[in-house]
């Protein structure tokens, strides 16, 4: 691959584009790259569920594939479990897929909330099964630059919600 | 998020999974995911490092890349959907490839072919459209990851991998 030759113009469409007037999908992703970093805090969950309530859990949030996708890393203590969600602009929208535990990908719409602090997903489509749930929907809150909430909202099957609200604060 | 209740029945799943018959797709993946480590080799002169790591689970496996002195940094994900072997390149170029995996007759060779990709547009260069990995040992594989430019032309390029760790 001529790499020299091929990321010229990539850079230069990158200049480009921001040039231009944004779209709410595009300051929407822009918002959430300000969490890039590493975020820890304990976790709440309504209905509790023991396992994981009150744990320390650890986010990370990454900025990747120069600048086009955001990779978001949970795992808490003595929990097997590491999912994976990739954030990325469609068009003119801000999609979120969630590479779940639970062996599926939900794919979900991001809006910002009109006070500009929050971003908030809608569930739009999964791929694969759904015979142990899903996650439905999440919103990403900043607070101030080393404060962010998370809640995750996650259907079991029968479509009863659990709702994890994260409270995070900034380590790096 | 999930109860005991949950994880007790994905660790059931996951036995009984193990007793039935795996599909080809299943195969596949179980054989990517003996590539979990970090890699490393050179391409065009410049030192390249791999990254493959088993996350959800064991639902997916995740495949990074980065070279010395390169801003870019692409992301792909592997994963099962039903009888199918997917990869979605999360693509420096700013688009999302989909791409479907087959393996080669004799079990060496895992090739994923362009299906689809979201946000593609035509002011792009273009976008990825097969990688192919080739398991030589088991701390020595070579990725050809190959471009299709929007002017038609495909360029390509081989990364000869040892493993670090």
């Amino acid at each position: 691959m001529n790499y020299p030759r091929f990321m010229l113009p990539v850079v230069f469409m990158s200049l480009c584009a921001v040039s231009f007037a944004q779209t709410d999908a595009q300051k929407s992703f822009d918002k959430l790259k300000t969490l890039a970093g590493s975020w820890e805090g304990r976790v709440t969950t309504v209905p509790p569920q023991p396992d994981i309530e009150g744990k320390l859990m650890t986010t990370s949030l990454r900025v990747t594939s120069m600048g086009n996708a955001i990779v978001h890393e949970m795992t808490g203590a003595g929990r097997p479990d590491d999912p994976i969600t990739m954030l990325y602009l469609d068009g003119d929208r801000l999609l979120l897929t969630h590479y779940c535990d639970a062996g599926n990908r939900p794919r979900m719409t991001g809006k910002t909330s009109p006070d500009g602090k929050s971003v908030e997903f809608e569930f739009l489509d999964i791929a694969g099964s759904t015979q142990y749930g899903h996650m439905h929907h999440a919103v990403f809150t900043a607070v101030d630059a080393n404060h962010h909430i998370e809640d995750w909202t996650y259907m079991e099957p029968g479509d009863k919600p659990v709702h994890a609200h994260f409270d995070l604060q900034r380590t790096k | 998020m999930k109860s005991l209740r949950f994880m007790l029945s994905l660790v059931l799943l996951s036995l009984s999974t193990l007793a039935f018959a795996q599909t080809d797709a299943q195969k596949s993946f179980e054989k990517l995911k003996t590539l979990a480590g970090t890699w490393e080799g050179t391409f065009d002169g410049k030192t390249m490092r791999v990254s493959l790591r088993v996350t959800s689970m064991g639902n997916t496996l995740m495949h990074e890349m980065a070279g010395d002195g390169r801003p870019d940094d692409p992301i792909s994900m592997f994963t099962i959907d039903g009888d199918h072997l997917l990869l979605t390149h999360y693509c420096d170029a700013g688009n999302q490839p989909h791409m479907v995996g087959t393996v080669s007759p004799d079990g060496k060779t895992i090739t994923f072919n362009f299906v689809n990709a979201s946000n593609l547009v035509s002011s792009q260069m273009g976008h990825m459209q097969r990688a192919t990995f080739n398991f030589i040992d088991d701390d020595h594989h070579t990725e050809k990851w190959e471009f299709a430019m929007s002017n038609g032309k495909e360029m390509g390029g081989l990364l000869d991998l040892k493993r670090t760790k």
